[in-house]
């Protein structure tokens, strides 16, 4: 009996992510999308195996080359393959854009439910702190945390992810407020759950989904915001591959082998675009009110 | 077919089919639906939620949006050439007939006026368009118009904006739009549910006047039988997409053919029943139109049913007697005699019930106000004061119920005593304790010993909780069980003792219906085996056919398990159905409290009278010959309390001390309290 319903649940559930996965698909747009995120994130997974150099290799015999059958894009100033850098760079922009969104989340979301939940002076404060984050520009934000934390993959993930934090903790605010007044708080509230029950059991599972919705959305925006670092010189330092280092090097010699700072450039633009059109087809898959026009 | 034929139907409906499509499949929503209407006559549509009523309206007026549509059927209308059908929806003939010929009111009038526009202009802008006006005979034509409607001040309030009036008054404003095109016919699609008993019956008496004085004739939808029995002239019968029975008032509710209408009645409570009758439920729920069978869908349900039923296929509305139109399959004979057998059938009659002389509560003098808090440095500004000077007892395995109008109190008083309010003052002594001054940590062993069930079954049951989590969560945090085995069997227990399967346990609660969500619900309250229960409108959310399933629970798990009850309700008549004493407030305050009969039959403070007075019994003959107490105005907001006795304002004896002094609760006779300077 209790097999049964079970093996029963697990068939609504499967039923439940096959109807979402249709609906995703439904629109081409999306399937670009995630075609394209399955593409990088393979790039990276696979970067020793795909390239055919060491990105870090320099070879001064062989500085500034045009795209050639030896190097697909050519090479730059200090003779490095700029196919195989591409490739390791993806690497970096991957891991940053996921744990800066996963850090702000994880903050966010704890200070967001405790500002929505216990409200008064508690509220008051956290929203007047998020109020300050937003009154400054994130990038200018991550521009003064990196100068004086430094750079580097760990410090930029951490540094990106609290300037992006503002957001978290507005919409979980927003949405722990709306779910805290259903009857169904009430009742557990009654029953003598505690504080602590309640935000997790209760609230959090009923708050959680526009939250990742809005993790998918800022993956982009986050990667974009570290090429835009690493381009100043703040980000990523040399000799890692990163995109916004690449375009940054490559600008002195774009007359000479423009491909150094466009291939990049042009890998950035599309990432951010696949991610977007990807989280965007969650959003619409998941948004009820939607579901009738997909 | 249905009678149908005469000439002189103003409106007639032919075989109405609208369908919706629902995950590639064809659901049929109105299955066949014929209806027609006199001038100037007042006609009744009732049924459950999802059976097709309001649809059908829409569907004629091609007002279905995807992903539905109107499959087939024919409307005719005198004055209209053809059929509306062979009309575009958004053609200019369908938008003259809509709002020109066919006006509807719809149940939320707080969305349904533009808040950035006077009332005044948009009353002004269907004159105009409809009739032709220029704009001076057309505000004329308005303000007639909203006197009509009795707004009071009418010239003066017609450049006030929506928001400035209260719900009824609204409502008023959106018949008064509905009707100054002067239409053939006015459709009130639940135009009253929304709003209280007294406002809606001063809005439904005033429906008909103006009907009656223009000639226009009325649809009313509702789901309440009372409301049908008091004002409409015929009344269709609506059951999962069909109508099933169609006849005048008195003799839908004297000698009703169909057995879905003789189940309705015995199922639902009535103002005028005698204490100890017994309410039959219908047994299961309605079907889904998904999954409708193509035999009678009522067969299920039908404590009639016979084998040929199914073999027969859908039945069709036929002429039982003259203009009596019925859907079933058996004879007239089959049908009296399945009905002795039923008569004969034991009834389950409801356990008696034990009320001791102990006290399960013991409230004194409690007051709430809330502070209200003005302009940027958040200055307090005044009290909202939500309840005051109640005093009341509650002995243990009585049912307490406590009715009001909306802003009376009965929600504060209700968390107040649950202690998620604080009280003021005044005492709150629950099992001989004083826990009014509790702080959170000193009232957690209380917590399981008084427990809530809640007036939305839709949003008091965590949506990502199984069933069977929502249940224990109160034996886990109370450690009542051991371990998880005897969880386990506890859980089974409670989903049994409340009629669900425990097989069902492991599904979320979007999945159940609302009956059975009621019945979750239920059961999380019993699951710590309190001593108290307070029911905050707990059936008001169901289907009429559902709501004696759940009244039956509820007596019977007081008769076994010796709860109390503080039932709070707005519908009178089950609250008199349920209740050993009723309590009855008005705006903070308590102005009686009465054994059940006493109060019926000797009712003292003249707001109960109006109360019971405007209440709409469903039975045609008891609603001629009752008399009527009519009150004026509406309930006031709780922030402009009159002085002196609440109520002074709209009593109709109210004298010069009532404005003054307040009236204290007094004791008359043998336990009957009432709160009035007439009894002095």
């Amino acid at each position: 009996m209790e097999g049964k319903e079970n093996k029963m649940k697990s068939n609504k559930r499967i039923e439940k992510i096959s109807k979402f996965i249709r609906l995703l698909f439904k629109r081409k747009i999306v399937v670009i999308g995630v075609i394209g995120v399955v593409f990088f994130t393979l790039l990276a997974i696979l970067a020793p195996i795909l390239s055919p150099y060491d990105p870090n290799k320099v070879d001064f015999a062989a500085y500034l080359t045009k795209p050639s059958m030896e190097h697909l894009l050519g090479t730059d100033m200090h003779g490095r393959d700029v196919f195989s850098r591409i490739i390791y760079g993806t690497r970096v922009s991957l891991i940053i854009g996921l744990l800066a969104v996963v850090i702000a989340c994880a903050i966010g979301s704890v200070l967001g439910m405790v500002a929505g939940y216990f409200g008064g002076i508690i509220d008051d404060i956290i929203t007047r702190f998020t109020e300050a984050i937003r009154a400054i520009p994130q990038i200018i934000l991550a521009m003064a945390l990196t100068a004086v934390f430094g750079g580097g993959i760990r410090n930029i993930a951490i540094i990106l992810g609290i300037s992006n934090v503002a957001a978290y903790i507005r919409m979980m605010r927003g949405q722990v407020y709306s779910v805290k007044e259903a009857d169904y708080i009430m009742a557990s509230k009654l029953q003598g759950v505690s504080n602590l029950g309640i935000m997790f059991k209760h609230i959090l599972p009923n708050a959680i989904s526009p939250i990742i919705v809005l993790m998918t959305q800022q993956v982009g925006g986050t990667i974009l915001a570290e090429s835009g670092l690493s381009f100043l010189g703040l980000g990523i330092s040399a000799p890692t591959a990163s995109w916004g280092t690449m375009v940054s090097e490559g600008r002195n010699f774009l007359l000479d082998n423009p491909v150094i700072s466009l291939a990049p450039g042009i890998c950035v633009a599309l990432l951010v675009i696949c991610l977007n059109m990807f989280g965007d087809g969650i959003r619409d898959a998941l948004d009820p009110r939607l579901r009738g026009e997909l | 077919m249905t009678g149908g034929e005469r000439m002189d139907n103003l409106l007639e409906l032919k075989n109405i089919q609208t369908c919706f499509r629902m995950d590639g499949k064809d659901v049929r929503a109105v299955d066949g639906v014929s209806i027609y209407l006199k001038r100037g006559e007042i006609v009744g549509i009732v049924g459950e939620s999802g059976s097709g009523k309001s649809v059908t309206m829409l569907s004629m007026l091609q007002l279905i949006s995807t992903p539905g549509r109107v499959a087939g059927g024919e409307v005719h209308m005198e004055g209209v050439k053809g059929d509306f059908f062979k009309y575009k929806a958004n053609s200019d003939q369908m938008r003259e007939i809509r709002g020109g010929k066919i006006s509807m009111i719809f149940q939320e009038p707080m969305t349904s006026l533009n808040p950035v526009l006077t009332i005044g202009y948009q009353i002004r802008e269907s004159i105009m368009l409809h009739l032709k006006l220029n704009k001076e005979e057309a505000r004329k034509k308005a303000v007639e118009i909203l006197k009509m409607v009795n707004i009071p001040d009418a010239e003066e309030r017609f450049d006030y904006y929506p928001q400035q009036f209260s719900g009824g008054m609204r409502q008023r404003i959106m018949i008064a739009m509905a009707m100054s095109s002067e239409p053939d016919v006015l459709i009130a699609d639940e135009a009253t549910t929304a709003l209280d008993v007294t406002t809606q019956e001063q809005l439904l008496e005033m429906i008909r006047d103006v009907a009656k004085k223009t000639n226009t004739a009325v649809v009313i939808v509702t789901h309440n039988l009372g409301i049908v029995a008091r004002y409409a002239e015929r009344i269709y019968v609506m059951y999962s997409g069909s109508v099933v029975e169609m006849t005048d008032t008195l003799r839908t509710f004297k000698n009703p053919k169909h057995p879905y209408t003789r189940s309705l009645l015995r199922a639902i409570p009535r103002l005028n029943d005698p204490k100890d009758r017994v309410l039959i439920p219908i047994d299961g729920l309605p079907p889904n139109p998904a999954t409708r069978p193509e035999y009678c869908p009522f067969y299920d349900r039908c404590e009639y049913r016979m084998d040929k039923c199914i073999a027969k296929g859908k039945p069709k509305l036929v002429e039982v007697e003259p203009d009596h139109f019925s859907s079933c399959c058996l004879t007239k004979e089959e049908l009296e005699q399945k009905e002795i057998e039923i008569q004969n059938k034991e009834i389950h009659t409801a356990p008696i019930k034990t009320i001791k002389n102990e006290l399960c509560l013991d409230i004194k003098d409690i007051k709430k106000y809330f502070a209200v808090y003005e302009g940027i440095l958040h200055k307090k500004v005044g009290d909202i004061k939500a309840i005051e000077d109640i005093t009341f007892q509650l002995r243990k395995g009585e049912t307490l119920g406590i009715v009001g109008e909306s802003g009376c109190g009965k929600t504060t008083l209700a968390r107040s005593i649950m202690r998620v309010y604080k009280p003021d003052s005044g005492q709150v002594i629950f099992n001989g304790e004083n826990i009014a001054e509790y702080k959170d940590k000193e009232l957690k062993p209380f917590r399981p010993q008084m427990s809530m069930i809640f007036q939305d079954p839709f949003s008091s049951l965590d949506p990502r909780q199984t069933a069977g989590s929502v249940v224990g969560e109160s034996l886990l945090v109370h450690k009542l069980v051991k371990n998880r085995v005897e969880y386990d069997a506890k859980v089974d227990e409670l989903f049994r003792i409340v009629g669900l399967d425990p097989a069902l346990k492991n599904r979320v609660a979007h999945e159940f219906s609302g009956g059975q969500r009621q019945r979750i619900g239920i059961a999380r309250a019993i699951s710590s085996n309190p001593s108290l229960i307070i029911c905050d409108e707990p059936i008001s959310a169901l289907d009429v056919s559902i709501q004696a399933q759940i009244i039956n629970l509820l007596e019977e798990l007081q008769a076994k398990l010796g709860i109390s009850y503080l039932f709070i309700a707005h519908d009178l008549a089950v609250v008199k159905h349920i209740s050993d004493r009723i309590l009855v407030m008005y705006l903070g305050r308590i102005v009686e409290i009465a054994d059940c009969l006493d109060l019926y039959e000797n009712t003292l403070h003249p707001y109960t009278k109006a109360l019971l007075s405007a209440v709409p019994v469903a039975d045609p003959e008891v609603e001629a010959s009752r008399g009527r107490v009519q009150i004026k105005g509406e309930v006031p907001s709780i922030r402009k309390r009159p002085a002196g006795c609440p109520f002074h304002n709209r009593c109709p004896h109210a004298i010069e001390r009532c404005k003054k002094e307040v009236p204290k609760l007094r004791t008359i006779g043998e336990s009957h309290q009432v709160a009035c300077f007439l009894y002095d």
